[in-house]
């Protein structure tokens, strides 16, 4: 079943922000072939852009990256649509940054290195808790 | 480095220092095991992520490599603080080993990177940034892909830089000359280049049995069909400046793109031809093999053929040109032939079986790099073809950012499998044949292997498998590792494979995913080009394997071997080995420590067993609440209790006296005096030092002693018994004989043994819980069996006979023993 946003009939849409270019380059196909549209980027300047001007059901988002943070990026995401559902991705998790992430209206956290299948299977349970709305 | 802090003054420790003394080299001991297991683990994480299910990214590598690297230190330190520094050197092959991973985190060469010309033997498929793709098939398709291809050399992209400054600097407009490559003028060769060159030509011919004709490509981005040939020893660092200097004139940027040299062996042939992938309107989604092909002495006389590009790569069209009548293709093969009806039949110049072998070559290639391959072969006396040439397929680097989605892939498509644990990611088809081990040789080329489980010989078959699917294993193991080399998908632990997928169904498997379909999904393997794989061209890849280089491979394998000492050790893997089996070492002499065995902590043991034995607990061996005199329930550690349970078996000690000649007594008196000016605290005394999972028993039964020693962690990597019998106070042929007896006995428990006179050392490693459990158990009962046996031993067939009698006796007391639990 191809996933679909909660009041349409459009496929979900995802936007993968890592500045390791293998982890956007894996992630799309693999969520591509999974029914979603996703972007990726791996410059948080243009992710910011872009979700100032597109409205995203879903954000995969590094924590840790090169002249930015993620924590900085997750907030701002809840500011602009606070109902967009967040998985942040790192590959230095600590207690710490797993609250905090939770505090900012993080999903989930996932530590690197992940399975592909723990990935999707995290977004899809995402995907479903938003079609059920809020309880 | 920091080395232990040891004090060399040789002084008997005091009792309760001795103690301290043997619970510190268990516990380091202890150490060097547990590092070891985690050091394993991350080793099997690393690989795993080589499998492509896991995403990770650079940060992965630097903290496990930070890890790893920390943790062998840690076993190399308490090695040496087991042995007094005795494997100082082992430092020196860690620092090694380190530094070589550190430059590979840094983007640094490697330690190959200095090298201007490599053997295929050292070549692997991470090295293709440093010697070419080109080079780096040839090396996998001899020394992994069992794949026809010439022997030969890389002249790395570090010896080809040398090579084009001296060029350059010869004259900077010498190598360019209207796009055409020209004779360069004298320039001196670079000294260290021709040195390198001239070694690996002189190591070639002595691989090939003399000289031989030599080709020499250019190793680039693209095919390259100048090839220089049949070209002299003497003239080899001329064709390199030509080669370089004709690539120099032919490329628009000269020296921005890395480039290499290939030297091979010529190869003879008749007939020469390419394979590319093609895609028309009427091809399947995922293209078609095109392969074409012409005499050597006819390049204008070309033919097509165009093949599917799965199993059993079926032809689907060809373009043959008419031939004159009565001239050879090559000997032995005409144009025309013969029919029994007396009719002439045309044929091609390739027939379907030697297409197929070139399609699976294709495959296989295709398969190891994660793209289609444009390759040039060449077709001798052989049946098989020989691979020359090997360049990427442009456009199909799996970079592309092709929209894959599932709905239209599989619409249609009937799950027939699905469950199991991703070994190998890929998608591949291909009929099932459900392997049986006796038959691997069996196994055709292409088949998708459905097996009951994960055995290591199944890698025979991963060469020619498409995909490999099993009912029992998991994603660590050799198997595992294999199919990740080879990046054959696999799908491991799938519950129901050998029911639901039936011999010889065509099927689709998309290991990724954990799914099989029925039949051949087109479109899935189509996707292949934009899959979630982690391909071979991805730098994380690259350095991956790299860096499992120079962990994973462990070369030193035989303890016993004359090559196991610390300079051979080359990966982390072969220290943590080497200090493994050396911490066993010093831990057998734990009774040099055994100031111990005389301390207050010493307490006798209460056992049916017909002996005084005493035991020391260095940590958890027996409870706590034991009194002075120890009793077989307050024993609790699990090798002991084994080893107890055979030794107090009243079956095996039932034995007949003996009667002791006079000659026997007298050629057993030297060793009865031995006996005697042996340290007093220790002679004759039996002990035991214990610990939950550890013991060290060492028993003087008689003339004999024995020691055995083992460790049961429940990890079967650190598992072992080991067992040293000597002495006794027969003859020379009698106690030889009782050594045979023992050798058989502990043969038939899977121990490797070795009998050097009377002495007899066995070891059993690499042994699960149960099995160590159940050797142990038997060794107690040897040990009860054998004491003064060596007096029986009057003839050679006494050691068939009492092996007879012994299996009989513990065969006996094992059905007693089990009826006396079923009452129980």
């Amino acid at each position: 079943m191809t996933p679909q946003c909660a009041n349409c009939a459009q496929k979900m849409q995802i936007l993968i922000l890592d500045d390791e270019p293998i982890v956007c380059k894996r992630l799309r196909p693999a969520f591509q072939k999974a029914g979603y549209e996703v972007e990726t980027f791996i410059d948080s300047a243009s992710a910011m852009a872009r979700i100032e001007e597109k409205r995203f059901d879903i954000i995969i988002t590094d924590l840790k990256m090169k002249g930015t943070d993620g924590m900085h990026f997750l907030a701002r995401i809840k500011e602009i649509a606070p109902d967009t559902g967040v998985v942040v991705i790192t590959g230095f998790a600590t207690s710490e940054t797993a609250k905090e992430s939770f505090r900012k209206g993080a999903f989930d956290f996932v530590a690197k290195p992940f399975k592909l299948s723990d990935i999707i299977d995290t977004v899809r349970r995402l995907a479903e808790n938003r079609r059920a709305g809020p309880s | 480095m920091r080395l232990p802090f040891i004090s060399l003054r040789r002084q008997r420790p005091a009792a309760e220092q001795g103690l301290e003394g043997v619970r510190s080299l268990f516990a380091k001991f202890r150490r060097i095991q547990k590092n070891n297991t985690k050091v394993l683990e991350l080793m099997a994480e690393m690989d795993r992520a080589l499998g492509g299910e896991y995403i990770f990214d650079r940060a992965f590598l630097e903290s496990s490599v930070r890890e790893l690297s920390g943790l062998v230190y840690q076993v190399v330190y308490s090695l040496n603080a087991m042995s007094r520094n005795k494997y100082v050197a082992l430092f020196d092959r860690y620092q090694s080993v380190k530094g070589v991973l550190d430059d590979i985190l840094a983007g640094g060469p490697g330690p190959f990177g200095a090298s201007p010309a490599l053997p295929y033997s050292v070549l692997g498929v991470e090295m293709e940034p440093l010697a070419g793709t080109l080079n780096v098939c040839l090396a996998e398709a001899r020394n992994r892909l069992d794949i026809p291809a010439p022997d030969g050399f890389a002249v790395t992209v570090t010896g080809c830089s040398r090579l084009i400054e001296a060029i350059r600097a010869a004259g900077p407009d010498a190598s360019r000359a209207g796009g055409r490559a020209v004779e360069t003028p004298e320039m001196d060769f670079p000294p260290e280049l021709a040195e390198a060159i001239n070694y690996q030509v002189e190591a070639l011919f002595d691989r090939c049995g003399g000289p031989v004709p030599l080709t020499v490509r250019i190793c680039s981005s693209a095919m390259n069909l100048e090839v220089m040939t049949n070209v002299e020893s003497k003239d080899i660092l001329h064709a390199c400046r030509l080669a370089l200097a004709g690539h120099l004139a032919a490329t628009e940027e000269p020296g921005d793109a890395p480039v290499a040299l290939a030297v091979n062996e010529a190869v003879p042939a008749y007939l020469a031809g390419l394979v590319s992938v093609v895609t028309t309107s009427e091809s399947p989604s995922g293209g078609l093999f095109c392969i074409t092909a012409w005499p050597v002495d006819a390049p204008d006389r070309k033919e097509s053929f165009f093949l599917r590009r799965t199993y059993p790569f079926d032809l689907v069209e060809s373009e043959i040109k008419a031939k004159p009548f009565g001239r050879p293709f090559y000997p032995g093969v005409n144009s025309l032939s013969c029919t029994p009806k007396g009719m002439y039949r045309g044929s091609a110049l390739l027939g379907p079986s030697f297409l197929r072998k070139i399609a699976e070559s294709a495959a296989a290639f295709e398969r190891i790099l994660g793209y289609p391959q444009n390759l040039g072969w060449v077709r001798g006396d052989a049946e098989r073809p020989v691979i020359v040439n090997v360049s990427p397929a442009s456009g199909l680097d799996g970079s592309a950012a092709t929209v894959c989605d599932s709905g239209d892939l599989l619409e249609g498509a009937e799950v027939m499998l699905t469950g199991g644990e991703t070994v190998q990611t890929g998608i591949a088809a291909g009929p099932v044949v459900h392997v049986s081990e006796s038959e691997l040789d069996r196994f055709p080329y292409g088949a998708v292997a459905v097996v009951r489980q994960a055995s290591p010989r199944l890698s025979a078959i991963l060469r020619r498998a498409s995909a490999i699917v099993t009912e029992i294993g998991a994603s660590i193991g050799h198997l595992a590792t294999i199919a990740r080399e080879l990046r054959i998908p696999a799908v491991f632990g799938a519950t129901g494979a050998m029911e639901r997928l039936p011999e010889g169904t065509e099927v689709t498997v998309d290991a990724g995913d954990r799914t099989v379909y029925r039949g051949i999904v087109e479109p899935l393997l189509a996707s292949r080009e934009c899959s979630t794989e982690l391909y071979p061209s991805d730098p994380e890849y690259v350095a991956l394997r790299r860096l499992l280089r120079w962990i994973m491979p462990l070369y030193l394998i035989d303890p016993d071997s004359s090559a196991f000492f610390v300079d051979n050790c080359s990966t982390y893997h072969d220290i943590i080995h080497f200090a493994h089996e050396r911490s066993i070492d010093e831990l057998l002499k734990i009774q040099e420590h055994g100031a111990g065995l005389k301390s207050q902590y010493v307490r006798k043991l209460e056992t049916d067993a017909p002996i005084d034995l005493f035991v020391l607990d260095i940590g958890g061996g027996v409870s706590p609440d034991a009194g002075p005199c120890v009793r077989m329930d307050d024993v609790i550690s699990k090798p002991f209790l084994a080893f107890m349970r055979g030794l107090s078996l009243k079956e095996v000690w039932d034995r007949d006296a003996v009667s002791v000649s006079i000659r026997e007594i007298i050629s057993g008196l030297d060793r009865t005096f031995a006996a005697i000016m042996e340290p007093p605290e220790f002679s004759g005394r039996n002990h035991a030092i214990v610990a939950e999972n550890y013991m060290n028993v060492g028993l003087r039964l008689g003339y004999h002693y024995s020691v055995i020693d083992s460790y049961l962690s429940g990890n079967i990597n650190q598992n072992y018994v080991y067992f040293r019998f000597a002495g006794g106070f027969a003859d020379e042929n009698r106690r030889r004989r009782r050594a045979e007896l023992i050798r058989a006995i502990l043969d038939q428990l899977g121990f490797k043994v070795t009998v050097k006179g009377d002495l007899v050392l066995g070891k059993l490693k690499l042994a699960d819980n149960t099995e160590v459990i159940s050797a142990l158990r038997v060794l107690g009962e040897l040990t009860g069996f054998t004491r003064q046996i060596d007096l029986s031993m009057d003839s050679e067939d006494k050691v068939e006979q009492f092996a007879g009698l012994f299996r009989e006796k513990s065969r006996h007391s094992a059905t007693s023993g089990a009826e006396e639990k079923t009452r129980a």
